[in-house]
């Protein structure tokens, strides 16, 4: 049995917004982003509950109905992982969201945007130099395995009210992006030390669908309570595009392949051949359901809560072959948090602000394939973090600059000590638009 | 820049692996000795049979001197030639017999007598040069150094070619000959050997032309008058070799040797079958052999060559008069034997094969740069298990 089947599909799913560098970038399609504007990062959830203002969420278009204004967003993230057993301290930030959503007459809204679906970088060196001997000669042999890339995604989103206190949203993710993954495989020879260069290249496509449901119809008490749904399944299945290239010896040492290197590069009899394309159909499916709820507490002070549970419902043997010997199997998130809203016609300057803090968990379930008698070892990962964050509220049109924050600590069964932080500022700008102005005479 | 991250990957990304291929087969074929590349031209008859009875030389028409002449230039009668000589240098600093050689020009032959590359004792013996004329004859003799301090040069053989040089300097002729011969006066016992032009220009079989010219006047008519040489090199030369009558037949071992002419085809039946990952690369593939150790035989180079074409084991019995096998010269593979044992890293030949580049024809074994070429070597190929040829292939693959 091949062994690339051993490697895994997969979507990782660690930080909600963490995609940084770490050994779980390098499984499957890398980290995705879960949670890509501030308002989310700074409760700790997942976007399906109101967060960015008073039953607003930026990425919830089932919420989007009660927006005044059309809304311009961008934001900006980072990711810091700290890792004390293995001293490694790395760090990766970038353009997190671009978002653009226009609210119809309070009946529909539309939105269109773009994000980072999964991101990649990681640099992993083996813990495991080993030997080889063969007809008297001793081979020491090491690896390393670099890679960076990702998956964007094109958001349409739609949000359509079907009764006074209920709302329908729908999402259409389209995925397209591509991958670079190098393996370095050194091998040491008496004074010989030559290093061995394996390049793979995945280019992605596919698409999602998300639905959203979304209702105030019910209280607890006196107290209003909004309750929102969501599934997320696949549309358009992932296609992936997988080119192997056939590995070379780095004669010279400088990385790349070039004509001093082995098999040595010739031109139109291409030497060596080209490389090998594969096209890998339906090696993901992601399926997700999500609830939360949001119980106004005062005016402006909500208590908020969110469960989703993820897993990939394809459980073949699939040979997607970025990933390392890993796969997620499924996991769990769940958050908690307060939120002081800003109020709508503030009169004082600290109520044009919004707070929001809570606490996270999320659990992932991964099968660790190590085994060559096709046994596998399962093996959790547990995040328990803190997040916290603000809003600052300004303008006629209420426009918005966000900040959030999250400290994750993250162990599973080899290490305890890995200190994940998360930050994101974003900017969103109001403004009316298709209202006819009057021009003055 | 991000630091790296220390992870298990014993089971990821690439993978090392090793084949052991056996079951490599060869044979011997013998085609005429063919020397002329040899950095030694021969004389005499050698021990085990060999013959050496006369080498051919062709001179260049330019000279290699400051200034460049060309031979035809010394028609010109107001330079006048004070001597002119042939000369070779004796490969080894000291002469145990006194050995006389005579030399032969041809005048009536043109140019073509002789091809460095192609001629050999079966298509050209001393009865194709019956035309040669006696030129001169020179005995092998060394000048004594200087001092005590200095060292001798090694012993030379000088003809005088004076009397035949206005046969070069024709210009009249549209194939002009510049191709002398030079043998034994008589049979030698052993074999002796002389520079060839591949040793390098400075002992490198050459005429050397002396002519006066006037180097200085002044206005009384005073004048000094001062000797120039002129040398013109060998621009082709060759040793003809007569093998013996010996024939290595044991089927167990394959023979090679250059003053033989044995090369031999080795076939590695199983390379087609070997279950190598499409993509693996080839990190080394050794190639080895025993051979029958004789301490008597100095070390030799082992080369080996893909074979282009097929050709059937019947086309490659008895003596040819070609070699018949086309080879790849671009993936040649030499190495230097060591004590009974020799190694070859073919690793090109089985990445292009394992691509579908070249395919799997077998490979010519022959020794080349023997300190002697009248030695022959022995390797074992149907032999026991321990001696047999292996061919033993590295490789890493993705995962």
């Amino acid at each position: 049995m091949s062994l690339l089947n051993k490697y895994i599909k997969i979507f990782i799913l660690i930080a909600s917004i963490s995609y940084g560098q770490d050994v779980y970038s390098a499984y499957g399609v890398g980290e995705l982003t879960f949670a890509a504007n501030a308002a989310v990062v700074g409760i700790g959830s997942s976007g399906l509950m109101p967060s960015f203002q008073e039953n607003i969420s930026l990425s919830n278009p089932s919420t989007w109905l009660g927006i005044p204004f059309a809304y311009l967003s961008v934001s900006y993230g980072g990711t810091q992982i700290k890792d004390r057993n293995y001293d490694y301290n790395n760090m990766l930030s970038g353009l997190n969201q671009f978002q653009f959503i226009l609210p119809i007459k309070g009946l529909f809204a539309v939105g269109i945007g773009f994000q980072p679906y999964s991101s990649q970088l990681y640099s992993l060196s083996g813990n495991n130099i080993y030997e080889k001997f063969i007809e008297g000669d001793t081979l020491t042999i090491n690896k390393a395995i670099n890679g960076s890339g990702g998956i964007s995604g094109l958001i349409f989103s739609l949000g359509a009210k079907i009764t006074e206190k209920e709302q329908l949203g729908l999402k259409i993710e389209y995925l397209f992006g591509s991958n670079r993954r190098q393996t370095v495989f050194s091998i040491k020879e008496d004074e010989h030390d030559l290093d061995y260069i394996y390049n793979q290249r995945n280019i992605y496509n596919g698409t999602l669908i998300d639905g959203y449901f979304s209702s105030n119809r019910f209280s607890f008490g006196s107290r209003k309570l909004f309750l929102s749904g969501k599934v997320k399944t696949v549309l358009h299945p992932l296609r992936i595009n997988h080119f192997s290239f056939q590995p070379f010896e780095d004669s010279n040492g400088n990385g790349y392949y070039d004509i001093a290197d082995y098999p040595r590069p010739t031109g139109v009899d291409s030497i060596p051949p080209a490389p090998i394309d594969t096209l890998l159909s339906n090696q993901i499916s992601p399926f997700e359901y999500a609830f939360g709820f949001d119980l106004e507490l005062t005016e402006m002070i909500h208590a908020q809560g969110e469960i989703s549970l993820w897993s990939d419902l394809n459980d073949r043997k699939t040979n997607l072959t970025s990933g390392l010997n890993q796969r997620i199997l499924a996991y769990q998130h769940f958050n908690i948090g307060i939120i002081r809203f800003a109020r709508a016609l503030p009169r004082i300057w600290h109520e044009s602000l919004h707070f929001r803090g809570g606490i996270i968990h999320r659990s992932y379930e991964l099968e660790n394939q190590l085994f060559a008698n096709g046994q596998s070892e399962n093996y959790n990962i547990n995040d328990i973090g803190l997040s916290i964050g603000f809003g600052i509220k300004f303008g006629v049109t209420k426009n918005q600059i966000d900040f959030g924050i999250n400290l994750i600590n993250r162990s599973d069964s080899h290490n305890s000590d890995k200190l994940i932080t998360n930050f994101n500022i974003g900017i969103s700008i109001g403004d009316l638009w298709f209202v006819k102005r009057r021009v003055k005479q | 820049m991000e630091d790296a991250v220390t992870v298990d990957l014993m089971h990821d990304g690439m993978y090392h692996d090793t084949l052991y291929v056996r079951g490599i087969t060869g044979f011997t074929y013998q085609t005429p000795p063919q020397l002329g590349n040899s950095t030694l031209l021969y004389f005499g008859t050698d021990t085990n049979g060999f013959q050496n009875p006369f080498a051919l030389f062709r001179i260049s028409n330019t000279s290699i001197t400051t200034p460049v002449k060309t031979l035809d230039s010394f028609i010109d009668t107001t330079t006048e030639i004070d001597s002119a000589k042939f000369v070779m240098t004796f490969n080894v600093d000291s002469i145990t017999t006194d050995m006389i050689f005579d030399l032969f020009y041809f005048p009536d032959d043109g140019d073509s007598i002789f091809n460095e590359s192609e001629s050999n004792y079966l298509n050209l013996t001393e009865n194709d040069l019956y035309h040669g004329v006696f030129v001169s004859s020179s005995t092998l003799s060394q000048q004594e150094p200087d001092d005590s301090l200095s060292t001798s040069s090694f012993p030379t053989l000088s003809f005088d070619i004076a009397h035949i040089l206005s046969a070069f300097l024709d210009t009249s002729n549209d194939n002009p000959n510049h191709t002398v011969m030079v043998k034994p006066q008589s049979n030698l016992t052993e074999v002796v050997a002389f520079k060839s032009r591949e040793s390098g220009f400075t002992f490198t079989p050459q005429i050397k032309v002396f002519s006066d010219d006037t180097a200085f006047v002044d206005s009384t008519g005073d004048s000094v008058v001062t000797t120039i040489s002129h040398t013109f090199i060998s621009t082709d030369d060759l040793s003809l070799i007569i093998p013996p009558d010996i024939i290595y037949d044991n089927p167990n071992n394959v023979y090679l040797g250059r003053g033989m002419a044995y090369k031999a085809v080795l076939k590695i039946p199983n390379l087609d079958s070997i279950l190598l990952p499409r993509q693996a690369t080839i990190t080394q593939a050794k190639l080895s052999f025993f051979y029958n150790n004789d301490t008597s035989q100095s070390n030799f180079y082992l080369q080996l060559e893909p074979i282009i074409d097929s050709v059937s084991t019947a086309e490659l019995e008895g003596l040819l008069l070609d070699d018949p096998l086309t080879t790849e010269p671009s993936l040649i593979a030499v190495n230097l034997s060591s004590s009974g044992k020799i190694s070859l890293d073919i690793r090109e030949y089985i990445q292009l094969h394992h691509f579908g580049y070249i395919q799997n024809q077998g490979l010519k074994m022959e020794v080349a740069n023997t300190v002697s070429p009248f030695n022959t070597y022995s390797f074992f190929i149907e032999n026991l298990d321990s001696l047999a040829p292996k061919l033993i292939i590295h490789y890493v693959a993705p995962k």
